[in-house]
């Protein structure tokens, strides 16, 4: 027993020597740059290398790098010595060459693990040369980053983005970070999107939607949706109200408020969750497809002298309602099969799941080739189920 | 002062399931769900998983049986009589070769993948080195010694591949499950070979059978050490595909592990959990290399019969890390892998069908009354 | 000890064992001689007449017959020798007359004295040991045997709690250094007729009393013999106490872990042989030592029997739980902020890099700093007088933590993952085992400032080939994790209620297993 010992022991002294040599991924917490934020603009590069390749653009590409020690508020020091955050950018031409200037521009070294909001300006992701899956090729293959990685589209500049100064959060990307996951408040705004889930619809070949962010004076609105079409190539934003018709299709309520008129007065519903069922039946080559929408929640504001306590006036909010989410869901099918040509729906996933056979054959004429989608007929049906009506029966007597 | 034999160190059947298990669940796991994703469609690999699990137990069984007849003698000396004792020779060496090809395999595997995700700079030759190391530790013990490594290590890694299963269940969309059966035969078979080489590694009840309680429990203790794996590994492609979608899944390089990146842990009070997630399944990989060191030894030793334990690892270990480092990138790599388990099936569709014959032999001999293998 | 009193081959205590005295003695085992003068001349001579070596002569009976009576001042209960031997002899023994001294010896052990433990031995060697254990030597003129009386009273310590393992519910008592109280400790707990003392006598000088206690009937008779083999080898000159013994016994002197446990207090090892394992008693040394055990053993306290078995069952739970912190935290600490960032939460992540900015030292570095600092503390801690140590403990631990932190030498998280560390390592109830858990810290620390978690992971690989490999009298220390034993487990990490606890632990082979009969 003594001589077996020995034997593995001599083995892990020889090893130890090797070692030695030294650590060589050992990096100081305070020496690495966290880049909790990328933002990427589309910069037209004029002169010399327009004769090199088609593509003589360059990507601004905007970094925000968290000041930690900035980020302690009271304590021993006097707070507010300096900012919490800082932005650098550089142009170049891909992603990874970005990184490698800005390891010249900075004393802490991009780190990337604690990344947690991309944003793209539109130009950026429209056409071939500039392209969606290249961009995210990086963001992808690197083992830093998570798939957890939430993605936006902006109308205007990125880079703007990240300066916006906000009174609750120490730095822009916490305020954007926190906003992005209101949409259990607001169903005019999309889920959160996450790069994997981008990455996928990617290789699926399918249409998707990536949350939009438009900037303000006095901060950010994220309202509306970019739409991504045939070739994940850029098509258009949808409207406030025609993403909460998207939402409520594809099942992505998480809350938010239904508003509509009855005799000429506002009514709200606080919706807390909603269902959505599509119906396929086969309609010659193609297919025709009935939606059902249950939808489920809360009365939020009523009409002042309206008795809701009787059971005729629930059912005819009830309707109302009903009417209102069906009137949004068809102003967005339209936009979708008449402006846009594209299926965000998710109608086509729903044919691969539950018709393979069909969807072999029609799946390439979709969205694109004969557009089988803008002529397909599509019912909306929806039904809401008001279960609570609040704390007061009216707030002014008859 | 020496040790007393206080308990007579054989192992029971459970630790036999338990080290059979220990040795196929392994680095295939890890990239099976994209193979598995690039050749059927949809969510259909669980067939394929299933029919090799099925291949994999009958195979299982049968050599299985191999240790019924074994008793005490070393399966060198047991073949010898039925082969001749050259062409056994040959064999065992072949067989001494293969493992340490195994060994190596799993060695430059923790390379790679800890290269990916715990280091950025650190050489995989260190890597490598020090996990041989350690290896070369647990193999200059005893067999016993190895076999309870594996009853220590496995319940950590079989507990947290049901909680990372457990907690993916908030972020697998059922529907990508959809639509089902729809793959052709053709792929469900390449399908399967491919699982087929994720489940090697139950050959090892040849060799380990002689250290059992009663080697009567063999085939069915292999029996089980097959099952447990086919039903994690079933697990784990499905949760893969209901996270990732086939499409998604076919580009992701290390599918489980990616998996334990995905998983949110309620509280969220550590983030990444695929460094926790490999660094436990390296003790898993541990064990398979390690097992397959120890074969390798006890292959050539029973031929050779020269030597100490220790002469033996000071032998093969250059040789397997060498091995191990000479594919250049991960494509050769995989290449590599495929190339030892088509020789690693090959010798046990030998071995299978050696059996019927090697039961005649023994049953001719326990007629005419000479000593051969005891039951 | 127990003599059959008057008989002239009563079983001399040298005689049970096999004990190889008569090779390694280079004292001649002389026979006594007739004459009473020369015994007492040869025998101060041995001794070169010490001061303490007190001769009282007197003449009994009619024919003034000369006696003397030898003993060792300090040694001995100067009132019992007066009341019980020199009172009757005197006074007694006035009417008989005798003319032998084997007739007197006889009538002398048999009707005079009112000792109760006599016995006789016939060299020097064995007189002076005699002598030298405590008893009174009584010669008497014409006898070429000594009698033997023993006498023994010296001044030792009280039972008192235990020092070193106080527990909250449960008794007070624990072991001190006579070792005839620790025996009656013993026996008074466990009133069992097949309780076995196997006495030696260790050391070439200094004739250490050592006792050996298994149950028969319930101890697997071959542990019996490997211990019984092991004791019997040791040929030194003093076994000074307990801890050599143990050194000794154990299997594997390169190994950090404890082979065998020792313990102060005699619930613990009445409680280990009634499991089948074996007990060894130190003369001079109140810390007993209870073998084999197996890792599993170190997260037992007697404490989690006396208690509901949930409660139990939650604090073992959580001893483990210290383990692990005890061992691994300043490694993981190391590891999380050297080389993985990305696996701590990002709000987490980004206050500890802002507060270790002015920090000079790598992690690294501080937690080596730390920990020593903390090691140093603790062995000062012990070596000062109590009142003071505890102040310097918790003064040093605060304040020099905080100066510290002021200095901006090390990180506050530092100062908490030391503390947390220090205070799990304290929770065990064995301490052998704690002090080789702090071993394998610094060990663990090294691992993973070279590769993170990498290196944790291996050395937890290591730490579990030693214990597959490691054996205690033939158990393998990982027993009855591998291999499984499951009926052990009902006691290891949960604390089964009474009702289930019916066995007495499978890994022992013990002969007897069932300690509770069914209802």
């Amino acid at each position: 027993m003594g001589k077996r010992i020995h034997g593995g022991k001599c083995l892990i002294a020889v090893c130890a020597l090797t070692l030695l040599s030294g650590c060589w991924d050992r990096v100081e917490i305070d020496e690495r740059g966290f880049v909790t934020g990328v933002a990427i603009d589309l910069v037209k590069k004029k002169g010399e290398e327009a004769n090199e390749e088609s593509s003589a653009q360059q990507f601004k590409g905007t970094y925000q790098i968290i000041v930690p020690a900035g980020l302690r508020s009271g304590g021993n020091e006097s707070g507010g010595g300096g900012e919490s955050y800082f932005n650098i950018s550089a142009s170049e031409r891909s992603i990874m060459a970005l990184t490698a200037r800005l390891a010249t521009k900075t004393s802490r070294t991009p780190y990337f693990e604690h990344l947690a909001i991309i944003v793209l300006s539109k130009d950026v992701v429209k056409g071939k040369s500039a392209d969606l899956a290249d961009l995210l090729d990086f963001f992808l293959r690197d083992n830093e980053m998570r798939r957890d990685v939430k993605v936006l589209i902006t109308d205007g500049k990125a880079s703007d983005i990240f300066n916006i100064k906000s009174q609750n959060e120490k730095y822009p990307l916490a305020y954007i970070e926190s906003t992005l996951k209101n949409n259990f408040k607001s169903n005019y705004m999309l889920p959160p999107s996450r790069i994997g889930d981008i990455h996928e619809q990617i290789l699926k070949d399918i249409s998707f939607t990536i949350q939009k962010i438009s900037h303000y004076e006095d901060g950010i609105s994220l309202v509306g949706a970019a739409l991504f079409g045939g070739d994940h190539a850029f098509v258009g934003f949808l409207s406030g109200e025609e993403t909460q018709g998207l939402n409520f299709m594809r099942q992505q309520i998480k809350g938010g408020v239904v508003e509509t008129q009855m005799d000429e007065q506002i009514v709200d519903f606080e919706v807390e969750r909603a269902k959505s069922e599509i119906h396929a039946y086969p309609d010659g080559d193609s297919f025709r497809f009935v939606i059902k929408v249950r939808a489920e929640g809360a009365l939020g504001k009523s009409i002042r002298n309206l008795d809701v306590a009787k059971l005729s006036t629930i059912t005819a909010m009830e309707e109302a309602f009903a009417k209102k989410i069906e009137a949004v869901c068809y102003e967005t099918i339209t936009a979708l099969q008449k402006e846009y040509n594209t299926d965000a729906i998710g109608l086509l996933s729903y044919l691969r799941q539950n018709h393979y056979r069909s969807w072999l054959k029609l799946k390439d004429n979709w969205d694109e080739g004969e557009n089988l989608f803008s002529d397909a007929k599509i019912e909306v049906q929806a039904k809401v189920n008001i279960r609570r009506l609040g704390n007061i029966n009216q707030s002014e007597g008859e | 002062m020496s040790r007393r034999q206080y308990d007579d160190n054989r192992i029971s059947a459970p630790e036999m399931t338990i080290t059979v298990t220990s040795m196929i669940i392994g680095v295939g796991i890890l990239t099976l769900p994209r193979v598995l994703a690039g050749t059927t469609e949809s969510s259909d690999g669980w067939i394929s998983i299933a029919l090799a699990g099925c291949f994999g137990m009958l195979l299982a069984f049968i050599l299985g049986k191999y240790g019924v007849l074994l008793g005490n003698e070393t399966f060198y000396d047991f073949i010898g009589k039925l082969i001749t004792k050259p062409i056994a020779a040959g064999l065992m060496i072949v067989v001494m070769f293969y493992y340490a090809m195994y060994a190596s395999y799993e060695v430059r595997a923790i390379a790679n993948i800890s290269k990916t995700y715990l280091f950025e700079r650190t050489p995989s030759e260190a890597i490598g080195l020090t996990f041989l190391l350690i290896v070369c530790y647990a193999v200059s013990g005893s067999r016993i010694g190895i076999i309870r490594l594996n009853t220590l290590f496995l319940p950590f890694v079989v507990v947290l591949t049901m909680v990372v299963l457990f907690l993916s269940n908030t972020i697998i969309v059922w529907q990508e499950l959809k639509p089902v059966f729809v793959t052709k035969p053709g792929p469900l078979l390449t399908g399967a070979q491919e699982s087929g080489f994720t489940m090697l590694g139950f050959e090892s009840i040849l060799f380990y059978s002689t250290m059992m309680k009663r080697p009567k429990d063999a085939p069915k203790a292999a029996v089980f050490g097959v099952a447990i794996p086919v039903v994690l590994y079933m697990g784990i492609y499905l949760a893969c595909v209901g996270i990732f979608s086939q499409a998604g899944l076919q580009e992701i390089g290390y599918p489980a592990i990616e998996l334990a990146k995905e998983v949110k842990i309620p509280g969220e009070f550590f983030e990444r959990m695929e460094s926790v997630f490999f660094t436990i399944w390296i003790m898993t990989i541990f064990n398979s290399c390690t097992m397959a060191f120890d074969m390798a030894m006890h292959a050539g030793y029973s031929v050779f019969k020269k030597g100490k334990r220790i002469h033996w690892v000071i032998l093969l270990a250059p040789i397997i890390y060498y091995i191990g480092m000479m594919p250049k990138n991960v494509i050769a790599f995989a290449k590599y892998g495929s190339f030892i388990s088509y020789i690693g099936y090959g010798l046990i569709i030998l071995l299978a069908i050696l059996y019927p014959f090697a039961k005649r032999k023994v049953k001719r001999s326990w007629a005419s009354g000479s000593t051969g293998g005891n039951a | 000890m127990f003599y059959r009193s008057g008989r002239r081959n009563s079983r001399h205590r040298y005689q049970q064992g096999k004990h190889k005295r008569q090779q390694n003695n280079d004292r001649e085992a002389i026979p006594l001689v007739s004459s009473i003068n020369a015994n007492l001349d040869r025998i101060a001579g041995i001794l070169k007449a010490p001061e303490d070596l007190v001769v009282r002569s007197f003449k009994i009976g009619v024919n003034r017959h000369a006696c003397a009576i030898i003993c060792i001042d300090g040694l001995v209960d100067k009132a019992l020798i007066q009341n019980q031997v020199i009172d009757p002899l005197l006074h007694h023994f006035t009417e008989q007359q005798v003319d032998s001294a084997n007739k007197i010896a006889t009538l002398v052990v048999d009707e005079v004295l009112t000792s109760f433990d006599i016995g006789e031995n016939e060299t020097y060697e064995d007189s002076i040991g005699s002598l030298l254990s405590g008893d009174s030597v009584l010669l008497i003129e014409g006898l070429a045997t000594a009698i033997i009386i023993g006498s023994s009273g010296w001044n030792s310590r009280s039972v008192e709690e235990p020092q070193t393992e106080s527990i909250i519910r449960g008794p007070r008592e624990g072991f001190v250094e006579d070792i005839r109280t620790n025996t009656s400790l013993i026996r008074r707990r466990l009133r069992e007729p097949n309780l076995r003392l196997i006495t030696y006598k260790l050391g070439e000088r200094a004739r250490r009393t050592v006792v050996m206690m298994y149950i028969e009937g319930i101890v697997h008779p071959d542990l019996v013999e490997e211990a019984k083999r092991r004791i019997e080898s040791i040929e030194i000159d003093d076994v000074e106490g307990s801890g050599t013994i143990e050194q000794w016994m154990s299997d594997s002197f390169l190994s950090p872990f404890p082979l065998i446990a020792n313990t102060e207090r005699p619930d613990k090892v009445t409680g280990g042989l009634l499991q089948g394992r074996i007990g060894i008693l130190v003369d001079g040394d109140p810390f007993a030592l209870v073998l084999p055990i197996t890792f599993s053993s170190n997260l037992q306290s007697p404490e989690d029997y006396y208690q509901n078995w949930l409660i139990a069952t939650l604090t073992r739970i959580m001893r483990l739980g210290a383990a692990f912190l005890a061992t691994f935290l300043p490694a993981l600490y190391i590891s999380l902020l050297e080389f993985h960032h990305g696996m701590i939460p990002s709000k987490l992540a980004f206050s500890i890099a802002g507060a270790r900015e002015g920090v000079p030292f790598p992690a690294v570095v501080e937690a080596f700093i730390m920990e020593i600092t903390l090691e140093l503390l603790r062995e000062a801690g012990i070596r000062l007088p109590k009142p003071i140590g505890q102040t310097i403990g918790i003064v040093g631990g605060l304040v020099i933590g905080e100066a510290a932190v002021s200095a901006g030498i090390v990180s506050p998280v530092m100062v908490i993952v030391v503390a947390v560390t220090a205070i799990s390592s304290f929770s065990f109830p064995s301490y052998s085992f704690a002090i080789s858990l702090r071993m394998v810290r610094f060990a663990i620390m090294i691992a993973a400032a070279f590769f993170g978690l990498y290196g944790i992971i291996l050395s937890y690989i290591m730490i579990n080939i030693h214990f597959v490999n490691l054996y205690s009298f033939g158990i393998p220390y990982s027993t009855p994790f591998a291999p499984l034993f499951w009926g052990d487990w009902k006691d290891i990490i949960l604390r089964a209620p009474v009702e289930y606890l019916k066995d007495r632990p499978r890994m022992l082979q013990t002969r007897d297993s069932i300690r509770m009969k069914r209802k």
